[in-house]
């Protein structure tokens, strides 16, 4: 079985992983094309689409990857979010969005999920177009992933340095932590008096159709949902129930529907039980 | 039904109500109870009365009957449920003769004919019989003693007086069984062939035996495909009988039929005078003082008896067939009680308790005629089957019939009983239960007990556990066990049996010796086995094991005393305690001034526990040291598995330090607000960590978690990151004030990626070792997430998230720390819990299944083990090893494993998950709780189904294996497995780094703080998990990390982009192009992102 060299609209590009102490070097397959997204960016026609990405993939990686096989030089390296993947099971579900959040930094470097893809944006058209075409050449010759990056840039490690990184990182100094909690608090209360100002704004002053919004703040503030649920509930009760013959016949008849609906329940319960052959006391 | 037979049977019933309540059983122990139940069952009766009638006409007409009835104010689900369950069971087991057994009947109509042909001989000699039989190669199956050569009585043959089935077959009771069931052919052997004085000295045994070794040599000559063997009939060595298994191949096989046959020879009532058999006359006279008065020879209740009992085989079947007759439900009756005596292990041979189904039967048929205290019945024949079942529970489990004996048409003393259960029928002048022990009775009635406790329970209907689940396996049974050697020569003068007269002072001597440590103590015997028919055959059956198998049920509280007391000095008893203890007793003084003898036990030095200690002790010295030494003593093995044994107090130190920091924080000045609530949410303050915290100096233990509520407050802002921010700002200002008062405190994030779930918690190390990680509670988020969630346009993923924040809260601040109380508070309440969990961790532990059963979820495991039985385990051994059995009996996919009295809807919730994920991606398992009513906060994050159908398998095979073996895991079943250097392990980060023991610190440095928390192998595992998602299933136990692919991304698949796996594009053989899981680079990538981490990567398959 040899591998195809093109699958619909997809380039095909074997690269190597290089070997470790422990297992030896394997094959991986990058799936390229011209990125062509549903809504189109500025970028796109000097950009390349790259599925199944190594999970150690960093920028460096992949422009050393394409000076490697003689392609273009590149730009920079959209990496796929967080695509909602279904791993909800693990300990936690955790991104390894690239993005930064405004947390700080917990890891030193983000690391992909299998199988994910990548946004490769060239300095230019011609870059790219060159990249796809030797890639389509090179096809039968392997270059190995990770090998010449430039000295230059300092990619951190992998294995127990990065997760004792990650142990320092989420044990921020408190100083630091404290500064960051400050501005967010003091912004926080900022944007909320501006949004309270607003509010006041509104309510005060007829909005283009003559009318006053009612929002929340004012002195007669609006009832909240469950307030109100539970004041309807109470008025429900209040009803006569029971005044009539027909109410009564009703509630009865109701009763009996429920139980007869419980029996039925239950026979299927057992018929459902003894499908499975569990009484069979052996 | 119409409304006049309505009202009628009303009025019945309310005349009834009245006799029935009064009609409890003579000098029953709790008048009230039975008042209770009976009452129930009026109740009930009112809801079958109408049942009873579907079931006579059984093909469904009677559907519409059943809406009726369903529809009626008295409807209750649990008790229809349970009937409906009834009646499933009951056509489940039933069998259908007439299909079945035709084989078998064509088989004894053939016996039938060859006995009935057989010459009569008469007046031979013992010798002459002897020579005979053994002519023809028979064995004549004489019972010890076996008949002298001079004795001068002789041997004789007639056609027999009568023939006929008898037992549960002729009564149409029999159960279908695995290990089938046996059809009695009775055969009455006319009077003539004994005399009057036969019933003495095993006379009547021995000419007995003859006439069984005739009819044997008949068959055998017959010519007819059968494999013939004597067995004593329950274990009573004095009444062989012959079984005939079918050899199959011939027309006259009746394999088919899944039966024996077994033919038991019988004697009229009046042959012997009944008179001179009662239990307290003696039969057997001994040899040497032939004339010594009659009155001081000792009584001979078991050898009469079993005379006796060859007496009332037709006797009890027209008993039982007239009362079948008037009871419709009689026989259904029986059936439940047999199908529930056999999942105990009880039977009617000698070893099985004495306690089957016939006399099952016969003591239901009796007491449906009398048995009340003034004469009137027991059982009403108006019951339903499940009431007459539930009934006769509750005559067995409230009636003590050693202490007070149940007496039917007896005028006089004469029936008295010794050491047993005693039901004297006085018109046979038998005691029904004579097959029974002390202890063998004793344990029925326990587990009567607990059966109608678990019927009387108002929630659940516990049907499995009581009819469907085999419970005879003596290590769930019992707390602790010990098989104790048979000594070889057993004292041939001490009675008519032996081993009965050793281990009734077996008995006697442990009921003694362990008081008040133990509930119950029940001894196994050793079955006997089949003899051959020929005398050239070859036994079948392996030989008995010589043991006796001593099974304890403890009492918790006191088992582990260390210091029994006796008499006080000087006292008249004291000299016999002295001899019962020997060199143990000693005289003491103690606190109270009292100065008693005592006996006095090791706790420090010694690994067994005080009770074996006792047992071994108490066996040594009564019986010699040859037998002493040689007992083989289970379930210590499993106390000291867990490491320290099976005290709460282990965990002191660590809750100590719990007060101290709650001391501390409730100290703090100058926080913004006050502290309401400090809370612990971690299995090291809930006794249940397998490891145990501050055991050793120098070491720090993980942190635990504890949950910090504030004083409620109007400030707290109305935005879920701003509260994040503002709980930061408190843990800030916390760790700013116990800095001050010199603690160690650091500040870790968490949940980064998710801005709306907790952010921060603060570290808070002790010197002595304790560390402990504080989180801040604020109710308001629960509500803003819920209100989020009432937003019918939020986004699937945001959705998702939310969700995912609402779960994680409920879990860390609201179900964690009341689970936290709830087992700390069963702690207390079962002293044998804390070490059970501890004991099943380690072996999820073992199997690499900790990362996917939550602590939490182990725990709910055991605990549920401990509630819903009426018999909570005493020892580590039972608690963990009902705990595999309840595992591998429950069936997750179905049914949630409810835990106390929870909400009615469990099942509806249940049913909700189910129906909304049927595939069952997630929630495999559901433990609803009284503080988890949905029962899933603790199966969020696992196990998978693929696990839990492992967890399940692994269970199974564990409770059939050794201690030993359970604890044994291979790696044969997983795809590949990685080695993480030690170094890295959790264990290898703590360790202190010292090339020289003496030189090792004791104390906790800042590099150790800097430490803590750090996990490596499981951050690692973590991060795999999120990459590989449900590519790749990782199990560990933090030194090997496994791996298994996933079937379905094994299989390759069509061209897609978000195949969330590395691929090898192929072309299959068709042309198809497809993309197949690229393995290779997997490991490749797990391994550089491992890097030093691993140590081997061995791939298996």
């Amino acid at each position: 079985m040899s591998p195809p060299a093109q699958i619909p609209d997809y380039t095909i590009l074997p690269i190597t992983l290089p070997a470790t102490l422990l297992v030896g070097a394997a094959t991986h397959y990058l799936y390229l094309r011209r990125h062509a997204p549903k809504q189109p960016a500025p970028h796109d026609p000097r950009s390349l689409f790259v599925v199944n990405v190594p999970v150690d993939a960093t920028t460096a990686h992949l422009r050393a990857l394409f000076t490697g096989i003689g392609g273009g030089r590149v730009e920079k390296v959209v990496f796929d979010g967080d695509r909602g993947a279904t791993c909800g099971i693990g300990k936690r579900k955790r991104h390894l969005a690239h993005e930064v959040g405004d947390g700080g930094e917990v890891w030193d470097r983000q690391l992909c999920k299998s199988g994910s893809t990548a946004v490769v944006v060239f300095v230019d058209k011609p870059s790219m177009d060159v990249s796809m075409k030797t890639a389509r050449k090179l096809s039968k010759t392997r270059v190995v992933w990770g090998d010449g990056i430039s000295e230059g840039v300092n990619i951190p490690a992998l294995g127990i340095p990065r997760y004792l990184a990650h142990h320092n990182l989420t044990h921020p100094s408190k100083t630091h932590l404290q500064a960051s909690v400050n501005t967010f608090i003091a912004a926080f209360e900022a944007e909320e008096r501006v949004r309270l100002r607003a509010l006041a704004k509104r309510r005060r002053e007829p909005d283009d159709d003559g009318f006053i919004t009612v929002v929340r703040g004012g002195r007669t503030a609006p009832a909240r949902q469950e307030e109100a649920n539970a004041v309807l509930e109470k008025k429900g009760k209040d009803k006569h129930e029971g005044f009539y013959r027909f109410q009564v016949r009703q509630e009865r008849k109701n009763r009996q529907m429920e139980l007869l609906k419980k029996f039925e329940e239950d026979k299927k319960r057992v018929a459902d039980r003894k499908n499975l052959r569990r009484f069979k006391p052996l | 039904m119409a409304p006049a037979t309505k009202k009628r049977r009303t009025e019945i019933e309310e005349g009834d109500e009245e006799v029935r309540a009064k009609e409890t059983i003579g000098g029953l122990s709790s008048e009230e109870e039975m008042e209770a139940v009976s009452k129930e069952d009026d109740f009930g009766d009112r809801t079958f009365e109408a049942k009873s009638k579907p079931r006579k006409t059984p093909k469904h007409s009677s559907s519409e009957q059943e809406k009726a009835q369903a529809i009626s104010e008295s409807y209750e689900s649990k008790t229809n449920v349970f009937r409906m369950e009834t009646e499933e069971l009951l056509s489940e087991i039933r069998v259908d003769y007439r299909k079945r057994m035709a084989p078998a009947e064509k088989m004894l109509h053939k016996l039938k004919n060859i006995i009935e042909k057989i010459p009569r001989k008469t007046g031979a000699t013992i010798d002459k019989v002897e020579g005979e039989m053994r002519k023809c190669k028979i064995h004549i199956p004489f019972p010890e003693p076996r008949p002298g050569a001079d004795i001068k009585y002789k041997f004789s043959y007639e056609r027999p007086a009568y023939m006929n089935i008898a037992g549960s077959y002729a009564l149409k009771t029999v159960a279908k069984q695995h290990e089938g069931f046996a059809i009695d052919l009775i055969i009455q052997i006319p009077s003539t062939v004994f005399q009057e004085k036969d019933y003495l000295n095993y006379r009547y045994f021995h000419k007995r035996a003859y006439y069984l070794a005739t009819i044997a040599e008949a068959i055998q000559d017959s010519g007819l495909d059968l494999q013939l063997s004597y067995v004593d009939l329950h274990d009573d060595p004095l009444r062989p009988i012959i079984v005939a298994a079918p050899s199959g191949g011939s027309e006259t096989d009746f394999t088919t039929s899944k039966c024996l046959i077994r033919i038991i020879p019988a004697i009229a009532k009046n042959t012997f005078s009944a008179s001179r058999l009662r239990p307290d006359r003696n039969a057997v006279r001994p040899v040497a003082e032939r004339d010594t008065a009659k009155n001081s020879l000792p009584p001979t209740p078991r050898y009469n008896s079993s005379i006796l009992a060859d007496t009332t085989y037709f006797e009890h079947l027209a008993q039982l067939h007239d009362i079948s007759s008037e009871a419709k439900v009689f026989k259904d009756a029986c059936l439940l009680g047999r199908t529930w005596l056999r999942q105990r292990g009880f039977g009617s041979n000698i070893n099985q308790g004495g306690f089957g189904h016939a006399e099952w039967s016969i003591l239901m048929s009796l007491l449906l005629k009398g048995g009340g205290s003034k004469g009137n019945s027991v059982l009403a024949k108006g019951y339903s089957n499940y009431q007459m079942f539930k009934a006769m529970l509750q005559f067995l489990a409230t009636r003590d019939l050693i202490v007070n004996p149940l007496l039917f048409d007896v005028e006089s003393e004469c029936a008295r009983w010794p050491n047993g259960p005693n039901v004297f029928d006085g018109k046979i002048g038998l005691n029904i239960l004579f097959k029974m022990t002390e202890w063998g009775y004793r344990l029925l009635k326990h587990e009567a007990e607990i059966t109608l406790k678990l019927l009387s329970d108002p929630v659940m209907d516990h049907f499995e556990e009581v009819f469907l689940h085999r419970l005879d396996d003596p290590r769930f049974k019992f707390d602790a066990l010990a098989y104790i050697p048979i000594p070889e020569c057993l004292n041939k003068n001490n009675g008519l049996d032996p081993l009965l007269s050793f281990s009734q002072k077996l008995y006697d001597m442990l009921s003694t010796g362990l008081t008040d440590r133990a509930k119950l103590i029940h001894l196994t015997l050793p079955s006997i086995s089949d003899l051959p028919v020929r005398a050239d055959g070859i036994n079948r059956s392996p030989a008995p094991a010589a043991q006796i198998i001593v099974g304890l049920l403890l009492n918790a509280a006191q088992c582990n005393r260390a210091v029994d007391h006796g008499p006080p000095a000087g006292h008249k008893d004291g000299a016999s305690y002295r001899v019962f203890w020997g060199d143990k007793a000693e005289l003491r003084r103690f606190k109270d001034g009292s100065i008693l003898e005592s006996v006095v036990w090791g706790t420090k030095d010694s690994k067994q526990s005080i009770y074996n200690q006792i047992i071994q002790y108490l066996v040594a010295k009564n019986f010699g040291d040859g037998i002493g030494n040689h007992i083989k003593f289970i379930g210590d093995e499993y106390t000291t598995a867990v490491g320290g044994g099976r005290d709460v107090s282990l965990f002191q130190p660590a809750m100590a330090a719990f007060e101290k920091l709650i001391k501390e924080l409730r100290n703090l000045e100058g926080l913004p607000l006050a502290i309401r609530q400090v809370s612990a949410a971690a299995p090291v303050l809930r006794y249940s960590s397998v490891e145990v915290p501050l055991l050793s100096s120098g070491q720090l233990m993980q942190p635990a978690d504890v949950v910090v509520q504030f004083e409620s407050s109007g400030r707290w802002p109305d935005d879920l990151i701003a509260i994040q921010k503002t709980k930061t700002a408190f843990l800030l200002k916390m760790s700013e004030l116990l800095e001050k008062a010199g603690t160690v405190t650091r500040i870790g994030l968490e949940n980064i990626d998710y801005p709306t779930m907790n952010s921060a918690f603060l570290e808070v190390v002790y010197y002595e070792g304790s560390a402990f990680r504080i989180r801040i509670y604020h109710d308001r988020e629960q509500t803003l997430l819920e209100r989020q969630l009432l937003n019918k346009d939020l986004p699937g993923k945001k959705r998702d998230e939310v969700t995912a924040a609402l779960s994680e809260h409920r879990r860390r601040f609201i179900v964690g720390p009341l689970h936290t109380q709830e087992v700390q508070k069963l702690s207390h309440r079962f002293p044998a819990l804390s070490p059970s969990i501890r004991l099943l961790k380690r072996w999820f532990q073992t199997h690499l299944l900790s990362r996917e059963i939550s602590e939490e979820l182990a725990e709910l495991m055991t605990i549920r083990t401990f509630v819903a039985t009426s018999s909570p385990p005493n020892s580590v051994m039972s608690g963990f090893l009902r705990t595999l059995h309840f595992i591998s009996l429950w069936d997750w996919r179905a049914e949630p494993a409810v835990i106390g009295t929870v909400a009615k809807n469990a099942s509806e919730t249940f049913d909700a998950i189910r129906k909304s994920d049927p595939a069952i991606n997630r929630h495999a398992m559901v433990i609803p709780t009284e503080y988890d009513p949905t029962g899933t906060t603790f199966t969020e994050f696992g196990p998978r189904k693929v696990v839990a159908a492992r967890v399940t398998a692994l269970a199974r095979s564990a409770i059939g294996a050794s201690f030993k073996n359970m604890f044994i895991s291979s790696t044969k079943d997983y795809d590949f497995v990685m080695y993480i250097e030690p170094k890295y392990t959790l264990p290898g980060i703590r360790s202190k780094s010292s090339k020289f023991k003496n030189l090792q610190k004791t104390e906790i440095t800042p590099q150790d703080i800097a430490k803590l928390g750090l996990n490596v192998p499981d951050t690692f595992v973590d991060e795999l998990n999120d990459i590989y998602g449900d590519t790749v299933i990782f199990f560990t136990d933090g030194n090997i990390i496994a791996g298994l692919w996933n079937p379905s991304s094994e299989s390759g698949r069509r061209w897609k982009v978000n195949i969330p796996y590395s691929t090898i594009p192929q072309v299959r053989g068709n042309g198809e192009e497809v993309l197949v899981l690229n393995k290779k680079s997997i490991l490749n990538e797990i391994s550089r992102l491992g890097g030093e981490i691993l140590t081997k990567i061995e791939i298996i398959k």
